[in-house]
């Protein structure tokens, strides 16, 4: 597998987990010891503090996220993508807010050969 | 007298072939023990090359010197400035860094959460923080969390290959 198919396909991992509200299996995405910032100049460590913030995500009706690839790069033990994410929030008098950005990732790949989330960073349109 | 002969040359050979095996030993261990030694400084090394790139950058922008600045890109890096906007290259970089520091945008400080890479790919998280241009004898400051990833250019220096921020609302 090259770094466009292993992030394409931890992509479509992450999308899927979110959208169908599964924080069990999106948290399992990331490494024990991931850090991740939210858009707002904070950062979180480790699965308990992401599981926090994508319970809020997902409780306050955050929904549709999808990520589009600007690039990949990186081999072997670290790979990353900088990519757009967007997301829609519940809807309100018929319409859907929007939410979008840019995002960073770097995969590291675990001892049992799975690229895991091991820093990822957005920042917020 | 001639089975003396054989006897010695054999032993003689079986000191050599012993002596060579541990020589082999000692060689293969040496070698085991250096390869562990320099993949027990790579996360050292790792972060001493990220404090430097910091420094450099830090200085770069503090001197108003966005040539040094650009210079510290790949070609086509791409550069996301805390809005969601994507920029890509140097002449946009440049573009951006020029507007920051015509507006004023000083006293850049980074603080490095955490590091990581190999060979080909190292990256950090850090903290930045800068200050704007003094109104009524203040200075606004701004900061938020950033991401660098760096890669080797073709002459063996470290390069950055993109660069994200966010702003601490």
């Amino acid at each position: 597998m090259n770094e466009m198919t292993i992030v394409e396909s931890a992509n479509a991992a992450w999308n899927n987990a979110f959208n169908s509200k599964d924080i069990d299996a999106l948290v399992e995405l990331y490494s024990k010891s991931a850090i991740l910032s939210p858009g707002n100049g904070e950062f979180l460590t480790g699965h308990e503090e992401i599981k926090g913030l994508f319970k809020s995500f997902i409780d306050g009706g955050v929904n549709s996220h999808a990520l589009t690839i600007i690039e990949v790069g990186g081999s072997d033990d670290f790979i990353y993508q900088v990519a757009k994410w967007s997301a829609k929030g519940p809807e309100v008098d018929g319409e859907k807010a929007e939410f979008g950005g840019v995002t960073t990732t770097v995969f590291k790949k675990s001892n049992d050969g799975e690229y895991l989330a091991h820093s990822h960073v957005w920042n917020v349109n | 007298m001639y089975k003396k002969i054989i006897l010695s040359l054999a032993l003689c050979l079986t000191a050599l072939i012993t002596n060579a095996a541990s020589n082999d030993l000692s060689e293969s261990a040496a070698k085991t023990k250096a390869a562990a030694a320099l993949l027990a400084q790579k996360p050292e090394r790792i972060q001493e090359e990220m404090e430097n790139a910091i420094l450099v950058w830090n200085k770069a922008f503090n001197n108003k010197d966005i040539t040094a600045l650009v210079k510290l890109y790949a070609d086509d890096a791409i550069l996301s400035p805390g809005n969601g906007a994507v920029l890509i290259g140097h002449e946009e970089i440049t573009g951006l860094f020029k507007s920051f520091i015509d507006g004023g945008v000083n006293s850049h400080s980074l603080e490095i959460v955490k590091v990581g890479g190999d060979d080909d790919v190292v990256y950090q998280v850090a903290k930045w923080n800068a200050k704007g241009a003094e109104v009524d004898g203040i200075k606004p400051t701004f900061g938020g969390i950033t991401t660098s990833v760096f890669k080797k250019n073709p002459e063996g220096k470290w390069v950055i290959k993109s660069h994200i921020w966010n702003v601490k609302q």
